[in-house]
């Protein structure tokens, strides 16, 4: 008995703190949905006034359910959210955002090179996914979530980002950010 | 000193009822007294009269001293019962003593008669008081509980109802008020804002209520109120309004004065219904101690005093007691809540006021509420929110609420009018946004968050960007640490309370943005 009410008085804090503690996976989640707020399409990305905004995840999910319990009932200037996900490059139908596993690290060239002239925010988490042609990428340090934004790419396929998003972000144009 | 006694006499012999009577106006008391010798003469005496303790013999013809302790005993009175009587056996007496006799005393000694009814007296008081204590212990911890069942249910309802007005409002804007649809909608919205009063009353009684604390005067208070108690009082009763012009500043919330004025007057209007005169008044006061050993809980020192009396049927003491229970009411059934002066009874303990009423059958009721005075000078009365306030705005909103259909609807009614509005669902969450993204004009946001609350996001908001505003909103007053008017670094705490319409809260999220950065 004692050394149950020892692991309680041990466990029961850890338990508390883990409750609190940052949630990578929902501020990034939060982020994404977020980011509808200060990017502006072309008309022709969608279907009517009332089309769906999607949100796509390429490759392997870190989210879970994460991103689909922060998304739902969500509506954003009149249009709903809507969750994707693709298994590979070639599934990537339409979508708004698109946010690149890690998982696809390798490929993030080859799907830079892909996407072009598809207005898609493609959104990403690791290394070297600014410089090959991605336009946000979440830098995570000591529980900080910061944003890097390769602007060029994103003109390129004719989305406008607010310069209120671009103001807090750091700036990088193509080949050098990692 | 003379000591009164009201002694209820057993005893089929007057000569001995006598002879009790000198001893006892030799010890001191000055005695009114009865003497019964059958069991009906004794219940008689015990309905009719108050008494202080009942001295009863043992043997009578016509009946006993163990009868007389069983009819004292089921009438359910905690009196002294003390023997006195004739020579009996040991056993009798322990017996007797054993089936609730306070003392036994012998005829011929009654020496020890004085001290036993002394000693008895302070007994039985000690009694008194400590059952006394253990009630009123009890009362406030069934208060306290209905209080807080009362303000969790309230909190929910709020979120509810916050959702319930501000669809039916923005569905309103759609459709136009003058379709079918549009007058099906206001009866939702009429419905709602019934149950939102409700809601309120609940929280004031149980002392959740969001309080916005500022310095003001009481008399200014009334005379912005005052057009509306005239139509709602009635033209059967003349309201008669005395006001004193240099009013001590006192600290209040204004809208909670203004539901107890609402109460207080709507309470006198039902005491008067043939009509009669309802006065409000405000004075200065001076409390001093005299006035404290009558009324336990009022403060020490200069007042500002509210009066509202009333010149209707009144009440007796015993509904005295008891008219700021919840749920209590004089009125027929559906005809009041029994929340009205529980609320009122609420917000003045809530702001740490004193309320004491007089009243009496037939000659009326008077409330008084003493707020002490502050050395804070009173705030110039800010207009109620013009009609013409721009409801709409091009800034960024960081809103943070944790019940989904309460941010969505925020959510909505901002976007509609032209705000960019980003969502948190926790505290945690808004602070990582407030990191990553600038500039931020405006934090909405709940008070109780899981994980982090409002009032820290608020103080981690207005570190990391000292330009942006922060408007609370709230159904329910549960700051860590105590209510209070301020945030941390001394600024004034805006705050919209739920539930709220899209008016107003893009009225006070328009005026939370233009309000001067402290």
């Amino acid at each position: 008995l004692i050394s149950w009410v020892v692991l309680a008085l041990v466990v029961a804090p850890a338990l508390l703190n883990a409750q609190r503690k940052f949630d990578e996976r929902e501020i990034k989640a939060t982020f994404l949905f977020n980011f509808a707020q200060f990017v502006e399409w072309p008309a022709a990305s969608f279907a009517d006034a009332q089309a769906p905004l999607v949100i796509g995840v390429l490759g392997a999910d870190p989210f879970d359910a994460v991103l689909d319990a922060v998304v739902r009932g969500e509506v954003i200037n009149g249009r709903p959210l809507v969750v994707t996900r693709f298994r590979r490059l070639e599934d990537v139908a339409t979508c708004h955002i698109l946010f690149v596993s890690a998982s696809e690290a390798p490929r993030y060239p080859r799907i830079a090179q892909a996407l072009q002239g598809r207005a898609i925010l493609t959104v990403g988490d690791s290394d070297g996914f600014a410089s090959s042609g991605g336009m946000i990428r979440f830098i995570t340090d000591k529980n900080h979530v910061r944003l890097r934004i390769n602007i060029g790419v994103a003109r390129a396929v004719g989305l406008s980002i607010s310069s209120q998003l671009l103001r807090a972000a750091e700036l990088v144009g193509q080949g050098e950010a990692r | 000193m003379t000591k009164f006694l009201r002694a209820l006499i057993v005893e089929d012999s007057p000569a001995d009822a006598e002879l009790l009577l000198a001893e006892l106006r030799r010890g001191g008391f000055d005695v009114t007294y009865q003497r019964v010798d059958t069991g009906d003469a004794m219940r008689d005496a015990l309905e009719r009269d108050a008494w202080d303790l009942v001295i009863s013999d043992f043997n009578m013809p016509a009946f006993s001293g163990m009868g007389a302790l069983q009819i004292l005993q089921s009438t359910g009175r905690d009196l002294p019962f003390i023997v006195v009587s004739g020579i009996i056996g040991e056993e009798t007496a322990v017996a007797a003593m054993k089936a609730g006799a306070h003392d036994f005393l012998v005829k011929g000694r009654l020496a020890r008669l004085v001290p036993a009814i002394e000693r008895e007296l302070r007994d039985s008081a000690e009694r008194r008081t400590r059952l006394q204590l253990e009630e009123r212990l009890r009362q406030s911890q069934k208060m306290e509980a209905i209080g807080r069942l009362a303000g969790s249910i309230a909190h929910d309802f709020n979120n509810m109802l916050t959702a319930i007005l501000g669809y039916a409002e923005l569905m309103t804007d759609q459709v136009g008020p003058e379709t079918g649809l549009g007058r099906d909608l206001a009866e939702v919205v009429s419905a709602a804002q019934r149950a939102a009063a409700l809601t309120r009353q609940l929280l004031a009684f149980s002392r959740k209520q969001p309080l916005a604390v500022v310095p003001l005067d009481l008399t200014s208070a009334v005379r912005s109120v005052e057009p509306m108690l005239r139509r709602l009082i009635g033209e059967h009763i003349v309201v008669n309004i005395a006001l004193a012009d240099d009013i001590y500043p006192v600290l209040a919330d204004t809208t909670h004065l203004d539901q107890v004025l609402m109460n207080l007057s709507l309470n006198a209007r039902d005491a008067m219904p043939r009509g009669g005169v309802l006065t409000i008044e405000t004075r200065n006061v001076e409390i001093d101690a005299g006035f404290v050993r009558d009324h336990p809980d009022a403060h020490i020192g200069p007042c500002a005093r509210l009066t509202i009396r009333d010149t209707g049927v009144g009440m007796t003491p015993g509904i005295l007691a008891k008219i700021f229970e919840p749920f209590f009411t004089t009125k027929e059934r559906g005809h009041g809540t029994g929340l009205g002066l529980a609320a009122v009874y609420g917000i003045v303990k809530q702001l740490s006021a004193y309320i004491w009423v007089e009243s009496e059958p037939g000659r009326g009721s008077t409330f008084h509420i003493d707020f002490a005075r502050t050395a804070l000078p009173s705030l110039v009365a800010t207009p109620a929110v013009a009609a013409e306030t721009p409801r709409a705005g091009d800034e960024t909103v960081l809103l943070v609420e944790d019940e989904d259909s309460v941010r969505h609807f925020a959510k909505t009614a901002l976007e509609r009018h032209g705000y960019r509005v980003i969502e948190a669902a926790t505290g945690e969450m808004a602070v990582a946004i407030i990191e990553a993204m600038l500039p931020l004009d405006l934090v909405l946001t709940d008070i109780i968050l899981p994980g982090m609350n409002g009032r820290e996001l608020a103080t981690a908001a207005k570190r990391l960007r000292p330009q942006a505003h922060v408007l609370f909103m709230s159904g329910y007053a549960d700051w860590p640490g105590e209510v209070r008017g301020l945030l941390d670094d001394g600024s004034r705490i805006e705050l919209i309370e739920k539930p709220f319409t899209a008016a107003a809260l893009l009225a006070k999220v328009r005026d939370a943005i233009t309000a001067d950065s402290v």
